[in-house]
């Protein structure tokens, strides 16, 4: 979700040719090692440190492959279907359940030997994913840009001092999370969006554009070209690195999204579970929330103090059936496409 | 092309080129040339390639701005004007005709820019296709035209439009030998018979002559000497035009005693009595212009010949072209009549001498 | 038959197998069925994503959208591009051709991400023109993320490939036909008219089908520049595979596009062989 969209059109292009010409991977290697197929920020940023602690416990290497987006992971897990050259795959709570779909590619979580499994809290796992971290989908702005300074609800978005004004996430980011919220707005459901897009008609006059590139989105928020950045909570933590000061509401319906860890079928199933408690483990968890400003996923962890102004009030999160978005987004976003085109 | 109508028939006008000059960077190409053509005369510019004569030939037609003079057509000044409104029709050395075009759309292509109306055009046209005899090539397109019909429509798109002046770019260049001859004479006389002023750039001496009532030496952005074509070739001022008027033997003279308007000079033994054309720029250095068929050959020791001997020979023709060599070390080049005989000797002693009348005397 | 000649070859052929392979691979993957939820695909060999792409109202209103598009982006490259290139070949100042060549060049040369970052700051809501409008009491006009900033962006991306390539045919004019022209009469607005236009007709139908061909496949304008709300062919298609993620389908949608792009630049091809068989039956 991240990714900027050099390396999406990247993965666009990896999925189409590697998809369907099978690429065999090298033999797996025989000494206690395992293969992460992870993104180079989430490594770089949040796992390197943590992976070397665990070599030191465990006396298991830990070695990285990188996946440039979810998609383009989901597509070399299936090429290298059966002899993976990766053990662990960190990915989207979506785009794992794609892959569960497909019953020769992830391992069952072997929950009885994973000590910090029961901690994981609500809407955190599957039987073949573990929740890492979680965001909420929001509305990060700029203070200084909004009427009155604040923003407290999602129904302001629709109203005057926004006129081409917001940023929103096309249907193809955040996997169709901007029409869900709508359609729960407008009294529609996840079975019924239409109402949603209905609504979302009613905001092309404050839409600046519907982004598909979070970097391009981000800059145009940092310059003011646009004062409101529906988004994942991450983006508050970007942009404050680059010294521009936003702040990041997330009203009833806000969505729960979780990225996480799957383990891939290839014999090293045991040393990838080991790796997965580390994961879920209170001690990584704090790590998580204090230095990526994500939301623990170990209910004995509390959010770090910065990552708790940004999540929803108890009873606002919402979270979907990630198999049911992945059957119907693409008929959402033509709907959605013919609603908003110009 | 010989016969006229009224349909095409061209006022002459009168050139005049005053102090006309233009540099590129610190090359002059044209420097301080003046002439006047009078209406209905063909001039030649003649010269070797880079010697100004097209530069001078596009400023009359507007596509070089000169730096300084002046070009008038019957006292109109012509450089305020652009190039559409000068009334000078140019033909270019490669014809330029246009390819999308048939030959009558491009002989009517000046009718057309004109506005002409066409009832008025069509018969204009079609004159000068007729007159150019190339009316059954009207509906082709120049690709399908060999060079010489390129050329005929070249010219009836020129002549269409009545022009003041009909400016030709060496329009004989890329035509085979024994065509270019039949053609020269074809134009010059439709030329008269029009009576349009016209002017010729051409580096082919023979050419200039067969044509022109005026040539133009030009040599060095300079007119070197202008006058009848006549008086050119037996009259040259220096030895540059000499030379491109084919004078064989440029030998340098001492001035002796003048008698009258002829002088005597002398170049080593040899001896000449010259007529004097004018008396400028003879004084102190000069140049005999001798062709070779005014080195007479003779038998040696013959009063008034010095000792020579056959140093090259062959045979042109009708006449014999000698090298000789004086004893006291002149090379001249000499003709003479063969009458039916074989060529003389080589290494023949003979004397020679020159005929004094048909020599004359130029600057360096 | 000597054998060298062929090994020398070897590796050029090895690269076209590859793309070759590349190719054929999509155009089978185009026939089968998807695994649902995976990236795997079956036979047996069937029409239907082909019947499906072409009764479904979003790939119609997409080959619209492109063609419409792609169609003004090249009438604009050509309007703008046609002078550049006369210039060129044509102008006697030489810092005038350097400044427009260097102009060119740059475009060719900068990043296309990094263009469409300059644009936005130029045409965006708070960008340099809208803020000169806002100085002058204007109210401020939408440029960047829709349909305008596009063609903006295509448009100046394309003009290097056009102008260059017409620059090409241009220079084929023989000046003296332009001088002939203006020598019969013809003002310089007549000589072009009557005399560069025509006969550079081939050139720039050629020039028009690169940029047409450009325009058709742009994504990375779009992507950046439309802000979500113009749809071209390459961008519907990407955004098929990250919503749909059933390969065969896409793959159906992007081969009737190709074909649809091809018969487009047949129909310019043949309008500039026509042409140009019509000047060459006319030059040698």
């Amino acid at each position: 979700m991240r990714k900027n969209i050099g390396l999406r059109i990247a993965s666009g292009l990896f999925a189409v040719l590697a998809g369907t010409a099978l690429l065999a991977g090298p033999a797996a290697a025989q000494e206690k090692k395992i293969t992460l197929l992870i993104w180079s920020s989430t490594w770089n940023g949040l796992i390197k440190p943590l992976a070397e602690q665990f070599t030191k416990d465990t006396g298991i290497a830990v070695d990285i492959e990188v996946e440039a987006s979810s998609m383009e992971g989901l597509v070399k897990v299936q090429a290298m279907r059966g002899k993976p050259t990766a053990d662990v795959w960190f990915t989207a709570q979506g785009v794992a359940e794609r892959a569960a779909s497909d019953p020769g590619l992830l391992a069952p979580m072997p929950v009885d030997k994973l000590s910090n499994w029961k901690d994981i809290i609500p809407g955190g796992t599957s039987p073949t994913f573990a929740a890492a971290y979680y965001y909420p989908f929001g509305i990060v702005y700029r203070p200084d840009l909004v009427p009155g300074g604040k923003i407290t609800s999602w129904e302001e978005l629709w109203g005057p001092g926004f006129e081409n004004k917001l940023a929103l996430p096309a249907p193809s980011f955040f996997s169709g999370r901007m029409i869900l919220v709508s359609a729960l707005l407008a009294g529609g459901s996840i079975d019924n969006v239409d109402p949603g897009i209905e609504k979302l008609k009613k905001v092309k006059k404050n839409a600046a554009f519907w982004f598909t590139s979070d970097p391009q989105a981000r800059k145009a928020l940092a310059q003011g070209e646009v004062s409101v950045m529906v988004t994942s909570s991450s983006t508050v933590k970007t942009l404050a690195d680059q010294g521009v000061t936003v702040k990041m509401v997330s009203p009833k319906p806000a969505p729960i999204i979780f990225e996480g860890v799957t383990i891939l079928k290839g014999g090293k199933e045991d040393l990838a579970a080991q790796f997965v408690n580390y994961v879920i483990s209170q001690q990584w968890q704090k790590t998580i929330t204090e230095v990526w400003n994500m939301g623990p996923v170990n209910k004995n962890v509390p959010p770090a103090g910065k990552f708790a102004d940004v999540l929803p009030k108890d009873g606002d999160a919402v979270t979907f059936n990630e198999t049911t978005i992945n059957e119907r987004l693409a008929g959402w976003t033509e709907k959605f496409n013919q609603a908003i085109g110009q | 092309m010989s016969a006229t109508s009224g349909a095409t028939i061209s006022r002459g006008c009168r050139l005049e080129i005053e102090g006309l000059a233009k540099n590129y960077g610190d090359v002059a190409a044209i420097s301080d040339v003046t002439l006047t053509v009078p209406p209905g005369a063909l001039i030649t510019l003649l010269g070797p390639s880079g010697c100004g004569k097209t530069t001078l030939m596009r400023s009359i037609a507007g596509f070089v701005s000169p730096d300084r003079g002046r070009i008038a057509l019957d006292g109109r000044d012509l450089l305020a004007l652009p190039p559409e409104r000068r009334s000078t029709a140019m033909l270019f050395q490669n014809y330029s005709l246009f390819p999308h075009m048939t030959v009558a759309a491009n002989v009517g292509f000046g009718l057309r820019m004109h506005g002409v109306r066409r009832a008025e055009a069509e018969p204009r046209i079609a004159e000068a296709l007729r007159l150019t005899r190339i009316a059954e090539l009207a509906d082709r397109h120049p690709g399908q035209l060999s060079g010489g019909q390129q050329q005929r429509v070249a010219l009836a798109r020129a002549l269409v439009t009545r022009p003041d002046i009909l400016l030709l770019d060496e329009p004989f260049g890329a035509l085979d030998q024994s065509l270019r001859e039949e053609v020269q004479i074809e134009l010059r006389k439709l030329q008269q018979s029009l009576g349009i002023t016209t002017l010729v750039v051409t580096h082919d001496q023979l050419e200039a002559l067969t044509l022109s009532d005026l040539v133009a030496v030009m040599n060095a952005g300079r007119i070197e000497q202008i006058g009848p074509p006549i008086e050119i070739y037996d009259r040259p001022n220096t030895a540059f035009v000499a030379k491109f008027m084919g004078v064989e033997n440029l030998v340098p003279v001492r001035l002796g005693a003048r008698d009258g308007d002829r002088m005597r000079v002398a170049a080593g033994s040899l001896e000449a009595l010259v007529r004097l054309h004018t008396t400028a720029g003879v004084v102190d250095s000069a140049i005999l212009a001798v062709r070779a068929d005014a080195v007479e050959i003779a038998s040696p020791g013959e009063p008034g010949t010095v000792a020579a001997r056959i140093a090259f020979a062959t045979n042109r023709g009708s006449s014999a072209l000698y090298e000789v060599t004086t004893d006291d070390g002149q090379n001249l080049q000499a003709s003479e009549d063969r009458r039916g005989g074989t060529l003389r000797a080589l290494g023949s002693r003979v004397g020679v001498r020159l005929r004094g009348e048909a020599c004359c005397l130029v600057t360096g | 038959m000597p054998l060298r000649p062929y090994l020398l070859l070897l590796p050029a052929i090895a690269a076209f197998s590859l793309f070759a392979a590349a190719f054929v691979t999509f155009m089978v993957v185009s026939f089968q069925t998807a695994t649902p939820g995976t990236v795997l695909t079956h036979g047996p060999a069937t029409f239907a994503n082909y019947s499906a792409v072409i009764a479904s109202p979003l790939a119609r209103s997409t080959a619209l959208a492109t063609l419409r598009l792609a169609g003004l982006m090249t009438l604009l490259t050509a309007l703008l591009g046609y002078p550049l290139a006369y210039v060129l070949a044509r102008s006697t100042s030489r810092l005038l051709r350097r400044l427009v060549l260097f102009g060119l060049i740059v475009t060719f040369l900068s990043g296309g991400v990094t263009r469409a970052y300059a644009w936005l700051i130029i045409l965006g809501n708070r960008g340099l023109l809208n803020q000169m409008l806002v100085a002058l009491g204007l109210p401020t006009v939408r440029l960047a993320y829709n349909e305008t900033g596009v063609v903006i962006g295509v448009v100046h991306f394309l003009l290097p490939f056009f102008v260059l390539t017409l620059l090409a045919a241009l220079k084929n004019i023989p000046l003296s036909l332009e001088e002939s022209a203006r020598n019969l009469g013809a003002s310089r607005w007549r000589v072009f008219w009557h005399v560069v236009l025509p006969l550079s007709i081939p050139g720039l139908v050629s020039a028009a089908s690169l940029s047409f061909a450009g325009a058709l496949s742009a994504f990375l304008f779009p992507e950046l520049l439309g802000g979500g709300r113009v749809h071209m062919a390459s961008n519907v298609i990407f955004e098929t595979i990250l919503t749909d993620f059933n390969l065969p389908r896409v793959a159906a949608m992007a081969a009737l596009f190709l074909v649809l792009a091809l018969a487009a630049l047949a129909l310019l091809g043949s309008l500039e062989r026509r042409t140009a068989k019509l000047w060459a039956g006319a030059t040698r």
